[in-house]
């Protein structure tokens, strides 16, 4: 039987991800790429199973690291290990609801925790195998604020944040235990609507793609393309990326585009206007700037 | 006479597969660099090789009414970790290069393009040898390790390569 937490795969496909919900008549429901699906059980097999949540076992959090006012994410690895523990540190005046990605939008993306925290609650998320320094491996927070216990009216707010040792502080624990973390900028809440607020299954799932070719493309290969493949590649990617968007009904897709030549920019806003999807809608209008600074694009889906 | 999406893409490939013989002559240079001259005249022949593979789509191209028109040409990469680095480099192009030819697969069969899909059917034994070749070579590479002397052997072995057209 399988637990919420799981890591599991398909038994005759490729796909994996996390449990999140049993359900009646021996099914459960998994978080796939962002997606979450209705299995029985016979068709998964379990991967990895989560440790039990052991976080009144975590220390708190020393001073030093500045986590006062902070939502943060860190992880720890203990010496000759391979792998680590996640740790999440909620130490804003809202529950959060925080949605982790790893390598989000590429083959081996996978969902590996999707939980609620509350004020000043921190969670450790026992045996991760741990990002590896310098490859760029992209960690895809997507975070949904709560207040009172119910959900605002404001879209999923998502941080993607790459492991780079200059992104992340070392901070050395007890037992020669090291720990990586990260501030994650406060979210922005949104003001009490005197409206009741809308009911949390009205939040469809949103997603962004980084279309970064580093993302996309392994290092070897990359090394060696052309730069019409290069480009030729991102834009298959993202045609691939909100194919699959529109299909599942989503409301709305960020894609990171970075900013270059406005070469790849151009081709999204190209295909965006030739809209092939007709008569569904399709708006592209510039990403949260805050978050992505001039080098994303959202389209809404309608 | 192929539709005009389909010259594009011939075209496009005639033009990967001049930058082919630009990596393979990088690599080339890069061998001798090393005092590897054996390895420098494998890449050497392995960018005629690519000359001929461009060549014969360039004359495909002229058959079915189209015309060649030549890009400009990235830059390949000049400089390498060590041989390892160097065939994981030509395992991944060359894997790219099979990816494009299925693309171009794929159009030929979608346009019901029987005489271009006849055509290319060629290039795809082609890669699926060229990817063999490489493969070998690198488990070679590998199971030589830092042995020298075995180094030396294959670097006189690869030395003996020379160009012979394949054939049509």
């Amino acid at each position: 039987m399988f637990q919420a937490g799981d890591i599991v795969r398909e038994l005759h496909g490729t796909g994996s991800g996390t449990v999140t919900r049993i359900l009646p008549g021996n099914r459960v429901a998994v978080l796939m790429d962002g997606w979450e699906m209705d299995y029985a059980l016979a068709e998964l097999v379990l991967v990895n199973r989560v440790a039990p949540n052991k976080a009144t076992e975590l220390p708190s959090a020393p001073e030093s690291l500045g986590l006062s006012e902070e939502l943060c994410l860190g992880f720890s690895q203990a010496p000759n290990s391979e792998h680590c523990d996640l740790f999440v540190f909620n130490n804003t005046a809202n529950s959060v609801f925080i949605h982790l990605l790893i390598q989000p939008g590429t083959p081996d993306g996978r969902s590996v925790f999707r939980d609620l925290i509350k004020p000043a609650e921190k969670k450790r998320i026992h045996n991760f195998l741990p990002p590896v320094q310098g490859t760029g491996e992209a960690w895809c927070f997507q975070v949904v604020v709560l207040s009172n216990g119910k959900e605002e009216a404001i879209p999923p707010f998502q941080i993607t944040k790459r492991f780079r040792p200059k992104d992340y502080n070392k901070y050395n624990l007890p037992g020669g235990e090291v720990l990586w973390y990260a501030m994650l900028e406060p979210p922005v809440i949104a003001p009490v609507s005197e409206q009741p607020p809308q009911e949390l299954v009205t939040l469809r799932p949103s997603q962004v793609v980084d279309l970064h070719h580093d993302q996309i493309i392994d290092a070897a290969t990359l090394a060696i393309m052309r730069e019409e493949d290069i480009l030729r590649q991102q834009v298959e990617h993202f045609k691939q990326q909100l194919d699959r968007a529109v299909v599942a009904g989503m409301d709305q897709i960020t894609f990171i585009h970075g900013i270059g030549n406005g070469t790849l920019q151009q081709r999204i806003l190209d295909f965006i206007h030739e809209n092939p999807y007709q008569p569904t809608s399709l708006t592209a209008q510039p990403a949260n700037e805050r978050i992505y600074g001039q080098g994303a694009v959202v389209i809404l889906i309608g | 006479m192929a539709s005009e999406k389909m010259l594009q893409l011939l075209n496009d490939q005639f033009n990967r597969e001049l930058y082919s013989v630009n990596l393979y002559l990088s690599m080339a240079s890069y061998c001798l660099s090393e005092d590897l001259d054996g390895f420098a005249n494998f890449y050497r022949v392995q960018a005629q090789e690519e000359t001929f593979h461009a060549m014969k789509q360039f004359d495909y191209i002229h058959q079915v009414e189209g015309k060649v028109t030549m890009q400009a040409l990235s830059q390949p990469p000049a400089e390498f970790s060590g041989l390892t680095d160097l065939f994981e480099k030509t395992i991944a192009h060359e894997k790219e290069v099979s990816r494009s030819i299925n693309e171009l697969v794929q159009q030929a069969l979608s346009e019901s393009d029987f005489a271009t899909h006849t055509f290319l059917q060629w290039f795809i034994t082609e890669q699926v040898e060229e990817e063999s070749t490489m493969h070998t070579l690198l488990k070679k590479l590998k199971m030589i390790g830092d042995n020298q002397s075995a180094l030396y052997l294959m670097n006189e072995e690869l030395g003996r390569r020379t160009f012979t057209a394949p054939a049509a």
